[in-house]
């Protein structure tokens, strides 16, 4: 629909020289930061079983709504407080970093598969089948997608597997736009018309000559559509439409937290910041990657 | 020009077609509907005289013809929960939704634009970082947290602004501001990196050395120029705005679109979810061809190669 005026993904296939970031200076600190961070985050989802003092759907009446330490009433055992069911938010907030990280990275690796696949067969086809894909591509990208989600969770029911699939299908399109903008550019390589010249089928052509030719821009929009889908999941939870209770996502524990913000603050505030630091983690190093590799792409 | 208006109408028409018939085989494909809309332990007879009268007992193809005839007749049916017709309900609640997309947009153009020149005019300087930074939190704070936070703050502990409704002015304070810092963000950055492409191009030297005052440099000859890529973007974002709207009105009790159709899909009213995917992705749909069009008429050469 937008075709000819697309800001175009376009990927210089010649690198910058390494140190030269597009970040404004004073901000290459901010990047290693970033890095800190992400990886802090993932050792503490990953180990979250581990490291969480309580069991996070335990339930505690006698110790609801207690606030965190260092405020009056705290009580020490429960760092970060209690939730109205009284249960610990400390390890709430570990399974929960940890279900949205999970519930990310499996959105992200359908969509890339599902985008990268048509993308390839767009491209090395051409003719009808290209325009019948890029005719999808196109729908897919006219709509609101939290539209559809809302549609589909409707109809198919709040179910993690649901969820997935929904996470799955939000980016496809932008893998499968990127990635047949990247054929059309390889097909006229001399590389591959010489493999061509060789014999070599198109299915050998795309999976040995163009695949590793493509990595590097479809690893920079995974990583950008990887810190999305994060905020997608967490909207979705936190409408209720996400992970049902009592699983604890951070988006569903803002959601549900709602109710009791003006007599216990913690409940909510403590997973929101723990969402604001993953989503800037994430956005930061997205953001590098994509001005250190110079691919430019469109923003979501 | 007229090839390239007919083009896209064409496929503006398919795209909306393409979009009813997925909406009405998803709603028909997943079960029968009636199970959804009845009470529990509802009898056999019952249960049939529902689907005949709902029109669920035809072929599908039978069905599919109907939803097209009531469809282009303008009958969309009844939702479920109000027992009215779609259409009313909707176009009760578009006015609320539309008056907060335009104060999102008014704020974003108004705030994005001129801080979006300083921070290219600041380039390398402190202050244009510190621009950069907070652009970049408006950009990775999600709308439910940021709108919960300023509830937190501004309705609950300040007591300053009104937590939920869209009564007075006040009630659109907190909506607008939670809605637009993404956009706000988006625009400061392409306004910046649109500015500094211009900025070093060679009719800026040519003003600068014309000596005309730097104001005048950086708006007439600047920003006109830059502007053609920022309002590009504004229409790509049309979409991402939509959707950021149904979770803010959500949270803010705004009796708009957005949360008619969160509370349509918890409690599974059909006709309302259909009918809202419906209108919002044709407006949707509408909307991008405007900006299409307006940027074809702007710039000679989109005209060239669109045609």
């Amino acid at each position: 629909m937008t075709d000819t005026l697309d800001p175009k993904i376009a990927f210089a296939p010649q690198r910058k020289p390494r140190g030269r970031f597009v970040l404004p200076a004073g901000m290459n600190a901010l990047v290693v930061a970033a890095a800190l961070l992400a990886l802090a985050l993932m050792i503490l989802a990953v180990l979250a079983p581990v490291l969480a003092p309580f069991d996070p759907d335990q339930q505690k009446l006698l110790a609801r709504l207690r606030p965190p330490l260092g405020f009056e009433r705290a009580n020490p055992a429960h760092w970060l407080g209690n939730d109205q069911l009284g249960r610990d938010l400390l390890s709430r907030c570990l399974y929960g970093l940890r279900l949205t990280l999970a519930l990310a990275l499996f959105g992200t690796l359908i969509g890339l598969v599902i985008g990268v696949a048509f993308g390839l067969v767009a491209g090395q086809l051409g003719g009808r089948v290209d325009a019948l894909i890029m005719g999808l591509v196109d729908i897919k990208l006219s709509l609101p997608f939290t539209l559809v989600a809302l549609l589909v969770i409707a109809l198919a029911g709040t179910d993690v597997a649901v969820l997935i699939c929904v996470l799955g299908v939000a980016y496809w399109a932008h893998f499968a736009r990127l990635v047949r903008a990247q054929v059309l550019g390889l097909r006229e390589m001399p590389f591959i018309e010489a493999a061509r010249a060789a014999g070599a089928t198109r299915w050998h052509i795309a999976t040995v000559h163009m695949i590793p030719n493509i990595v590097s821009p479809v690893v920079v929009m995974a990583s950008l559509n990887f810190s999305n889908l994060i905020l997608l999941e967490s909207a979705l939870s936190f409408l209720g439409l996400g992970v049902q209770p009592p699983t604890a996502t951070l988006g569903s524990m803002v959601g549900q937290g709602r109710d009791y913000m003006a007599s216990a603050p913690w409940i909510v505030v403590v997973p929101a910041v723990v969402i604001v630091l993953v989503s800037l983690a994430a956005m930061l190093l997205g953001d590098f990657l994509r001005d250190h590799f110079d691919v430019r792409l469109r923003e979501r | 020009m007229v090839e390239f208006l007919g083009g896209r109408l064409l496929r503006m028409g398919i795209t909306l077609w393409a979009i009813a018939s997925v909406v009405f085989l998803a709603t028909r494909l997943t079960g029968n509907p009636i199970d959804f809309l009845m009470p529990e332990g509802l009898d056999a007879a019952s249960r049939r005289e529902m689907i005949a009268y709902w029109g669920l007992d035809r072929s599908v193809a039978e069905q599919y013809w109907l939803f097209w005839r009531s469809l282009l007749s303008g009958d969309f049916g009844l939702g479920l929960m109000e027992r009215r017709p779609v259409a009313t309900i909707f176009t009760e609640r578009l006015w609320q939704s539309a008056s907060l997309l335009v104060a999102t947009l008014a704020l974003t153009i108004c705030v994005g634009v001129p801080v979006g020149i300083l921070a290219a005019v600041w380039r390398g300087q402190a202050r244009g970082s510190a621009v950069l930074f907070t652009a970049f939190l408006g950009y990775a704070i999600p709308n439910f947290v940021l709108a919960i936070l300023l509830l937190l703050v501004f309705s609950y502990t300040l007591h300053w602004l009104p937590s939920a409704g869209s009564a007075t002015f006040a009630h659109y304070i907190m909506p607008t501001v939670a809605l637009s810092a993404y956009f706000v963000a988006a625009l400061v950055r392409y306004t910046r990196n649109a500015m500094l492409d211009v900025l070093s191009q060679d009719y800026m030297r040519t003003a600068r050395a014309k000596g005309l005052p730097e104001s005048s440099i950086i708006l007439h000859h600047g920003l006109r120029n830059a502007l053609i890529p920022v309002i590009t973007v504004l229409g790509l974002q049309i979409t991402t705005l939509v959707s950021g709207a149904v979770v803010v009105e959500t949270v803010f009790a705004w009796n708009g679109v957005g949360d008619l159709l969160v509370g349509a899909t918890l409690r599974r009213d059909y006709p309302v979810l259909q009918f809202g995917v419906l209108v919002v992705a044709s407006a949707v749909i509408v909307v991008n061809l405007l900006v299409d069009l307006a940027y074809a008429l702007v710039d000679p050469r989109v005209r060239l190669a669109g045609a």
